[in-house]
C-alpha cells in the first residue's frame, strides 16, 4: 500500500471529533480534535480518570475510539494494518510486564536490531548491564528502562508513553525524565500522559501542552507556572 | 535433548512389554501380512497405544502452553478451563442420545463442543480481573457442563451409558493405528503453525497492549490459540476421554526443568515433555493391570497433577 514515510521524521497525528472510551461504558469526553506535530515532546496532562491513558492507547492505535478519527499523516489509523501501524508509533505502558520470563537480550532480539544499534540504545537508557537478567527478576524501575529501550529499538518517529515515570522512585525517575529529554532532541516525537511533569518546567524539548480538562481539549505551546496550569483541570 | 532419548526409551520399553510376550522380529517381519499373535499385539495393541499416549500429551501440553500464554495466567490449560468438559458434552451427546457412533461424529462434535467453550470464555475473559476469576469460571463452566452430562446420561440408554463411562476415565488404548497415527500428524502441524507465531507469542508476555504496539495482529494470534487448542484438545478427547491435567501441568514441568522461556524453544520442549509425561503415566495406568483392568488413566494423572496446581498457586512467580 501506499503510505507516507513512516520511518521519517513524525508524520502529523490529528485528531477529528474524538470521543475516547470502552464499549458499554459512558464515554469518557465530548467530542474534540487537536494536532500534534513535529518532533519533541508533546505532553497530555489531566486528572485521574480524565481519559489521559485511554487517549495515549487511542492515539497509538491500540484501541478504537467511541466516535470521531484520527489521521496520522494522509492516513485514517483505523484503516492502518497492524504491521505498518508498529512502524509509526511505539508505545509503552505505565507498568512494566510482570509474568514475562524472557530474558532482556531476548526481549530486545524481538525487535531484531543490529547489534551496534541494540548496545548503543542499551546505554542510552543505562540497562546494558542487564542483558542476562530475566525480565522478571528486575526491579520496576530497571524493567521500566529495559522497556523503554525495547520501544526505542522499534526505531519509530513517534513513540507514545502512558505514565512512564509512575511505579518509579525519585532517583528513576529524574533518570527517565533525563533520557526522554534525550530522546526528543535526537529527532523523535514523544507523547506521553503525565502528573508528573514539573521537571519538563522550562525544557525547550517541550513542543506543546494538552490537558484534558472538564471544559474540553486545552492546548498550550508552552508550559507555564504548573500551579497556574493544574488551575485549568 | 534427555527427554527425547527418554521418550524413546519408554517407547521401546511400552511396546517391549505386556502381559503377552511377543518376539520383536516375528512381529516386524510380519508387518505386510498382520496375522500372527506377535504382529497382532504389536500393530493393533501396543504400537496405537504409543502413539496415542505421545500424540495427546504433546498435543494437550501445547494446548496448555498456548492457553497459558495467550491469558497470561499460569493456571490456563484445556481441562481446568473447562474445554475439555465442552469436548466431553459433544462426545456426551453423540453417544448417550444415540445419534450415530461414527468416529467422525464423535470427534466433530468433541472439537465443536470445546471450540465452543473457548469462544464462551474469550467473550467473558474481558471482563475478568487477576487469574483466580478464569479459574473459577472454568471450573463452574465444568459444572455446569458435567450437570447437563447426568442429566443425559440417566436418560440413556444401558449399553450407551457403559461406552460413556468407560470412554470417561480416560484412556490410550481405544484408538487404531490410523487414527494414532492421524493425531500425531495433526499434532506435528499444529506445533509447526504455532512456532512460526513464536515472536508473536514472545511479545504477548510483554502485555497484550505492548504486543499489538509491536504489530502483533491480536485477531489473528487469537485464532490461531483458538483453532488450535480446540481442535488438538476437542481430537483428543473424543478419542482418549477428558484427559485431566496433562496441558496444565506439563509446561510448568518444561519451565522447572529448563531455563528456557521463548516460544522458538518452549514449544518443542513442551511437546516432547507431553509425550514423555503421557508415556510415563501410562504405566501407572498400564502396570497395575497386569492381570486385568488396570488404573484409570484420570486417576493417575489426578494424582500427579493435583499437588501441581497446588504447587504453582504457592510460588510467587511462576516464570522465574
Amino acid at each position: 500500500m501506499e503510505r507516507m514515510s513512516l520511518n521519517a521524521t513524525p508524520f502529523s497525528i490529528e485528531m477529528e471529533e474524538l470521543v475516547i472510551g470502552y464499549r458499554n461504558a459512558p464515554p469518557l469526553n465530548s467530542p474534540f480534535s487537536g494536532r500534534f506535530e513535529g518532533a519533541g515532546i508533546h505532553l497530555v496532562a489531566g486528572r485521574n480518570g480524565s481519559g489521559k491513558s485511554t487517549l495515549i492507547r487511542t492515539l497509538a492505535g491500540l484501541q478504537p475510539p467511541v466516535s470521531g478519527s484520527i489521521l496520522w499523516g494522509e492516513d485514517d489509523l483505523s484503516q492502518i494494518a497492524s504491521n505498518e501501524r508498529g512502524e509509526g508509533m511505539a508505545f509503552m505502558a505505565s507498568t512494566p510486564p510482570r509474568t514475562s520470563g524472557l530474558r532482556v537480550e531476548e526481549v530486545l532480539e524481538l525487535m531484531q536490531p543490529s547489534l551496534e544499534f541494540r548496545d548503543r540504545t542499551l546505554q542510552q537508557v543505562g540497562a546494558q548491564e542487564w542483558l542476562d537478567r530475566r525480565l522478571s527478576s528486575l526491579s520496576d524501575g530497571q524493567a521500566q528502562r529495559v522497556m523503554l529501550a525495547r520501544a526505542l529499538l522499534q526505531n519509530t518517529p513517534w513513540i507514545a508513553l502512558d505514565e512512564p515515570t509512575a511505579f518509579l522512585d525519585a532517583p528513576s525517575r529524574t533518570a527517565m525524565w533525563k533520557t526522554l529529554l534525550q530522546l526528543s532532541e535526537s529527532g523523535v516525537g514523544l507523547i506521553l500522559a503525565s502528573h508528573d511533569f514539573r521537571f519538563l518546567e522550562g525544557k525547550t524539548a517541550l513542543s506543546s501542552v494538552h490537558a484534558i480538562a472538564s471544559s474540553g481539549w486545552l492546548s498550550l505551546d508552552r508550559l507555564g507556572q504548573a500551579s497556574d496550569w493544574e488551575s485549568c483541570f | 535433548m534427555a527427554i527425547g532419548v527418554g521418550i524413546l526409551i519408554q517407547g521401546a520399553l511400552h511396546l517391549a512389554w505386556g502381559p503377552i510376550s511377543i518376539q520383536w522380529l516375528n512381529a516386524l517381519s510380519t508387518w505386510s501380512n498382520p496375522s500372527t499373535t506377535d504382529s497382532l499385539v504389536f500393530f493393533h495393541v501396543r504400537l496405537p497405544r504409543v502413539l496415542t499416549a505421545m500424540a495427546a500429551g504433546s498435543g494437550l501440553a501445547l494446548s496448555g502452553l498456548l492457553l497459558q500464554t495467550w491469558f497470561h495466567n499460569p493456571l490456563a490449560g484445556p481441562s481446568v478451563l473447562g474445554i475439555s468438559a465442552g469436548s466431553s458434552l459433544g462426545v456426551a451427546v453423540i453417544i448417550l442420545t444415540g445419534l450415530t457412533w461414527g468416529w467422525w461424529g464423535v470427534t466433530t462434535a468433541a472439537v465443536g463442543g470445546g471450540m465452543l467453550t473457548l469462544l464462551l470464555i474469550l467473550a467473558v475473559s474481558r471482563r475478568f480481573h487477576g487469574s483466580a476469576t478464569l479459574l473459577i469460571f472454568g471450573l463452574m463452566l465444568s459444572y455446569v457442563v458435567g450437570a447437563v452430562v447426568t442429566v443425559l446420561q440417566a436418560e440413556a440408554a444401558q449399553d450407551a451409558l457403559q461406552q460413556f463411562v468407560f470412554w470417561g476415565m480416560g484412556t490410550f488404548g481405544q484408538a487404531p493405528l490410523r487414527i494414532s497415527g492421524l493425531m500425531l500428524l495433526m499434532v506435528a502441524i499444529a506445533g509447526r503453525m504455532i512456532f512460526l507465531r513464536s515472536r508473536d507469542l514472545d511479545a504477548w508476555t510483554l502485555g497484550s497492549i505492548t504486543a499489538q504496539s509491536m504489530g502483533v495482529d491480536a485477531k489473528k494470534l487469537k485464532y490461531s490459540v483458538i483453532g488450535i487448542t480446540g481442535v488438538l484438545a476437542g481430537i483428543i478427547t473424543a478419542v482418549c476421554g477428558p484427559v485431566a491435567f496433562l496441558g496444565l501441568a506439563t509446561p510448568h514441568l518444561v519451565r522447572l526443568v529448563s531455563d528456557e522461556r521463548s516460544h522458538r524453544r518452549l514449544i518443542p520442549l513442551t511437546i516432547l515433555m507431553g509425550a514423555f509425561i503421557a508415556l510415563l503415566a501410562d504405566w501407572g495406568v498400564r502396570a497395575p493391570g497386569i492381570d486385568g483392568g488396570g488404573w484409570p488413566l484420570n486417576a493417575v494423572l489426578s494424582l500427579l497433577g493435583g499437588p501441581m496446581v497446588v504447587w504453582v498457586l504457592l510460588r510467587k512467580t511462576w516464570n522465574a
